[in-house]
């Protein structure tokens, strides 16, 4: 690398100061409080008690938190198994050059993903209502479906799914259509030619090229499903639901934090959640940081 | 001909899904036209003798009057304090990411591997975690229930140095810079004149990912801020259900659309940008 | 040079920083508004604001004085609350909220509950011998009252007389549970004939997440969650009694009672088309009925709940608002005084009984004519009289933080139950009595776990 001797030695801290000086105070000293607290058990942020490992080792035994941890592991398997092969399968019919429209329909797969959770949990409450609502009226008039059902009390797992079917099929389906102008045409034209099969053509031709983003784009959507909050704890009225059926890490960290008031046990929480995405946040950094050496 | 037919299968399968992708939009325009009686009988429009089957008179504008003159949540309001707070946070975090993407890319300095290695760690931070100490933080800092409790943090995200770092390492060639400083241009012109309109596309698209970040933005408003006036419209329309005992179909539909208009719109004009710079952090080598 | 400028900077840099400027000047020129006088936060209810309207009206032209009222949403009106107990964020004089979210407040050590005890404020004028006492038991934690309940908050069944009579049922000679699912039971049926039923005995919780209802049965029969003391006591003998019957009314395929989301527009429709012959309605709820179910106008009727035996008691109790001070208020002598103008004066509460059917606790004002009204809604029983009549009936709630989770849990335990129930084919409550203390020992566990791991509560 070159060096640059031409510039005012002060000037890089400078253009860096605003991000250090707010990573500094926002981010590094709640990282070591968080610590901290995670050793305490608070009453709002005024009382606090010192309880050496317990907050651990509670939510080591908490059923509560087994059930949270059960629930976004079921969302975020979910979400790969259906959202990924949905996602993939849009981007590669979006992809055929003799498509007309694909831009617009690109957008109309998009719109989804600007609408913020809160909004879509929001709006899911009217939407699987039973009998007035739309996802039971529309199964009911395609498949004779019951117009009653209860989306929200038997089946909270379902409407979350389903919803974010809906947010984020197209979100994932743009980085799987950028991906795949990566694809060797010539590579594709001659694997045609030689007579190779679709799927043949898909597996080792179009595979190897959107590998990376593929692994990018897992990786990405199972750290948001891991932090899935907004969307069932608006739908469900800012409650868990029934049985907890819509119980998730981070709503456990907030439903102990900011309504009981216990920031201690909210902070352990905290870091149990880090310690599960340290290993696929890290995987997804280390891609990062590999593509950017060269 | 198998082709042909394959061609036709794939084109009515895709408007299939394109239509039940858009219907929850179209059900909900419709719903927020409707009275609740309508809102109960009919999927979409209410039907009736008017043109095309549909009962055009009984569709009414009083959702929105409602959402804007009720007294304990005005969505007019709410709607300037996140327009507010989106465009202040974004413009804050583009500026504050794009010097420092800028130190990182190119400069030459003893920190510079040591910071580069912090952006990345920060990265791996997942934010619920900070939550708890934020708000303690906040408590002490007096900034709780402020638009400066909620702004600051938001205001220089790792996320985005990494970002414009990338991009100003791929975009810029050190020549312009070294030629600008020998013709003697300060290092803040430099940045400003030379730099900043060299990154436009990632500063459109980045611009648009925050802004759409902070308006989406739930968990932390809901937490920092308590006066009902200050609230965005992310906190004031879960407040918004409570005022109605949920009863008003119409005024929720009405209320999220309007939550989500302003982004659409602000969307339809920077999606260019903003899908490439969405996805350039992926695909980009 | 300037239009350069302009053409090097994104379109999106202009936008935003042009709405970044409108919505700023915006917020710099909208009006705020200071407030002097009490401030009053109260839960939302679009029917009582004129009797508060009235009360506060009159309340101001005496003691010349401002009271600044903000209507809150039960969710909004915690976090605020929440905020200003734990945080110091401004609070308010005067606060008026519901059942769910005062149980919240006992969370943590004793001086950190921000409400004023008002135990001796109620003693020094002579109010706390007049007031049903079963009704303060949800407001009264550790020996302390903290708030004023609004309403007796006794609770009674509402049946559809017109369905019943056509029927040939006689309501009156029906006793207990029993005797009300057995001689009901034939008018469980699929009216229109889709397979589906659409007729049931009795509107139950069954999937909803508060499980209030299976609480409020648990409480007639005699059971609880918690003792005086706050000590779980969930696995007991009576609670698994009545969660087994409760599990066997709800099982398939002699499912006699159903979960409507009552209060809701769907569920008001279903309750009007008659899907359910009767459910629980406390005095203050009967308002709802009246405002969301009109058309069964003259239709219904209050009965007592029949009892869990023969002999035994025949109401229960459903926690409604109440008013209390936070510790922090401004000037308390006048905040009490107006708590006593809002909830206690005979003529505010006459109004809110004629406007809003809720029934003061105040025994001494239990006199007054205007509970003898009949009222046509209720087919012209004189539903005030009634109410009162089962006020010292009325059994304790035992307040503790955790009783929210207590009542999801149980009510959880009898879904499981049910589904058990169905799953094995078991009809007799007998059978299921095992089953039934098995899960509320899992509950009582679970509750016990939460209520140990707070540090605060164990000195």
């Amino acid at each position: 690398m070159a060096q640059y001797r031409l510039h005012n030695p002060l000037a890089p801290y400078l253009f860096l100061s605003p991000f250090l000086l707010i990573i500094g105070v926002f981010v590094a000293y709640p990282l070591l409080q968080s610590v901290n607290l995670a050793f305490h058990q608070t009453f709002g942020p005024g009382f606090q008690r010192f309880v050496y490992l317990d907050n651990f080792f509670n939510l080591l035994q908490d059923p509560l938190f087994w059930k949270a941890l059960r629930n976004t592991l079921t969302y975020a398997v979910a979400t790969l198994f259906i959202q990924m092969p949905l996602a993939l399968g849009l981007a590669l019919l979006l992809n055929q050059p003799w498509l007309r429209g694909r831009t617009f329909l690109r957008l109309i797969f998009f719109s989804p993903a600007l609408v913020g959770p809160v909004f879509v949990g929001f709006l899911s409450t009217i939407v699987f209502a039973g009998r007035v609502g739309l996802l039971n009226r529309v199964l009911n008039g395609l498949f004779g479906f019951n117009p009653d059902y209860a989306w929200l009390q038997n089946h909270v797992m379902g409407a979350l799914i389903i919803a974010g079917l809906w947010m984020y099929v197209g979100f994932n389906m743009i980085f799987f259509l950028a991906a795949l102008q990566n694809v060797n045409s010539d590579l594709l034209d001659a694997a045609r030619i030689d007579g190779a099969k679709a799927w043949q053509r898909f597996n080792h031709v179009i595979l190897p090229a959107i590998r990376p983003v593929f692994g990018f784009v897992v990786l990405l959507s199972l750290i948001g499903s891991f932090q899935l909050f907004e969307l069932p704890f608006v739908l469900l009225n800012q409650t868990a639901g029934p049985d907890y059926q819509g119980l998730t890490i981070v709503m456990y960290l907030y439903l102990n934090g900011f309504e009981i008031g216990d920031l201690g046990y909210a902070s352990a929480i905290g870091w149990v959640l880090a310690v599960i995405l340290i290993v696929p946040t890290a995987l997804q950094r280390f891609y990062f940081g590999r593509k950017e050496e060269d | 001909m198998v082709d042909r037919f394959q061609r036709a299968i794939t084109v009515i399968f895709l408007w299939f899904f394109a239509i039940l992708t858009l219907l929850p939009f179209f059900w909900m325009l419709c719903g927020s036209f409707k009275n609740t009686g309508d809102f109960l009988t009919g999927l979409f429009l209410p039907q009736g003798s008017g043109l095309f089957g549909v009962a055009w008179d009984r569709l009414t504008w009083d959702n929105y009057r409602e959402i804007f003159t009720n007294e304990r949540v005005n969505f007019f309001h709410s709607g300037m304090n996140s327009v507010f707070l989106a465009s202040v946070t974004s413009l804050l975090a583009t500026l504050a990411s794009a010097m420092g993407g800028y130190a990182l890319a190119k400069f030459n300095f003893r920190l510079r591997k040591p910071i580069t290695a912090l952006v990345l760690l920060t990265l791996l931070i997942p934010p619920p975690l900070l939550l708890a100490p934020t708000y303690q933080l906040l408590y002490w800092l007096n900034l709780l229930d402020t638009y400066t409790g909620l702004i600051l943090p938001a205001a220089a995200p790792a996320f985005g140095v990494f970002l414009f770092r990338q991009a100003i390492l791929n975009a810029i060639s050190n020549d312009i810079i070294d030629a600008a400083r020998i013709d003697g241009c300060g290092e803040g012109r430099i940045f400003f004149s030379i730099i900043l309109p060299l990154v436009r596309p990632m500063m459109g698209a980045f611009l648009m990912i925050t802004f759409l970040a902070m308006w989406n933005n739930f968990i932390t408003p809901q937490v920092v801020l308590q006066t009902p006036e200050k609230f965005p419209l992310a906190v004031a329309i879960v407040n918004l259900r409570e005022a109605y005992n949920m009863q008003e179909y119409g005024i929720s539909t009405a209320s999220t659309l309007f939550s989500i208009a302003p982004i659409a719109c602000l969307f339809l004009l920077l999606q260019r940008e903003y899908l490439s710079g969405l996805t350039s952090g992926a695909v980009k080598g | 040079m300037k239009s350069a400028l302009i053409k090097n900077q994104s379109v999106g840099l202009l936008i935003i920083t042009a709405l970044a400027v409108v919505s700023g000047l915006y917020g710099l020129l909208r009006p705020v508004s200071e407030s002097e006088g009490l401030t009053f936060w109260r839960v939302n209810e679009t029917w009582d604001k004129e009797i508060y309207g009235r009360a506060i009206d009159d309340w101001t032209s005496v003691n010349d004085k401002q009271v600044n009222v903000q209507v809150l949403g039960n969710h909004g009106l915690w976090q605020r609350m929440r905020s200003g107990f734990f945080s110091g964020t401004p609070m308010a004089d005067l606060i008026e909220m519901h059942l769910e979210i005062m149980m919240g407040v006992y969370n943590g050590p004793e001086e950190a509950i921000g409400f004023l005890d008002l135990t001796d404020l109620l003693k020094r004028d002579g109010l706390l011998e007049v007031i049903n006492q079963p009704t303060l038991s949800p407001w009264s934690s550790r020996g302390h009252i903290y708030g004023i309940p609004v309403s007796v908050s006794g609770v009674m069944l509402a049946y559809r007389a017109d369905i019943v009579e056509e029927a040939g049922i006689d309501m009156e000679a029906i006793e207990t549970w029993d005797e009300f699912m057995n001689t009901l039971r034939p008018l469980v049926r699929d009216l229109d004939g889709d397979g589906y039923p659409d007729r049931y005995l009795l509107e139950m919780e069954e999937g909803s997440e508060t499980g209030s209802w299976v609480e409020m049965l648990i409480l007639q029969a005699g059971g609880r969650y918690f003792d005086r003391n706050g000590k779980v006591e969930i696995n007991s003998e009576i609670n698994a009694r009545v969660i087994s019957k409760i599990a066997l009314w709800g099982a398939r395929p002699d499912k006699l009672t159903v979960d409507l989301p009552i209060f809701s527009l769907a569920g008001n429709q279903l309750l009007i088309d008659g899907y359910a012959v009767a459910w629980l309605v406390s005095d203050w709820r009967t308002k709802f009925m009246k405002l969301y179910l009109k058309p069964l106008a003259g239709k219904v009727k209050l009965m007592p709940i029949p009892a869990w035996e023969e002999g035994g008691r025949r109401t229960s109790i459903l926690g409604s608002r109440m008013l209390g001070i936070p510790k922090t208020g401004h000037n308390i002598e006048e905040s009490w005084d107006l708590v006593k103008k809002l909830y206690l004066d005979r003529e505010v509460c006459r109004d809110r009984y004629l406007e809003g059917d809720a029934i003061t606790p105040l025994m001494s004002l239990w006199d007054d004519p205007v509970f003898d009204q009949p009222d046509p809604f209720f087919s012209g029983q004189k539903k005030g009289r009634m109410f009162i009549e089962l006020a010292p009936d009325v059994p304790e709630m035992p307040s503790s933080p955790y009783n929210m989770a207590a009542r999801r849990a149980v009510a959880a335990a009898s879904r499981s139950l049910r589904a058990f129930a169905e799953e094995k084919g078991i009809t007799s409550s007998q059978n299921l009595h095992s089953k039934a203390r098995q899960l509320l020992a899992a509950a009582e566990a679970d509750i016990r776990f939460r209520a140990d791991r707070n540090t605060f509560l164990r000195e």
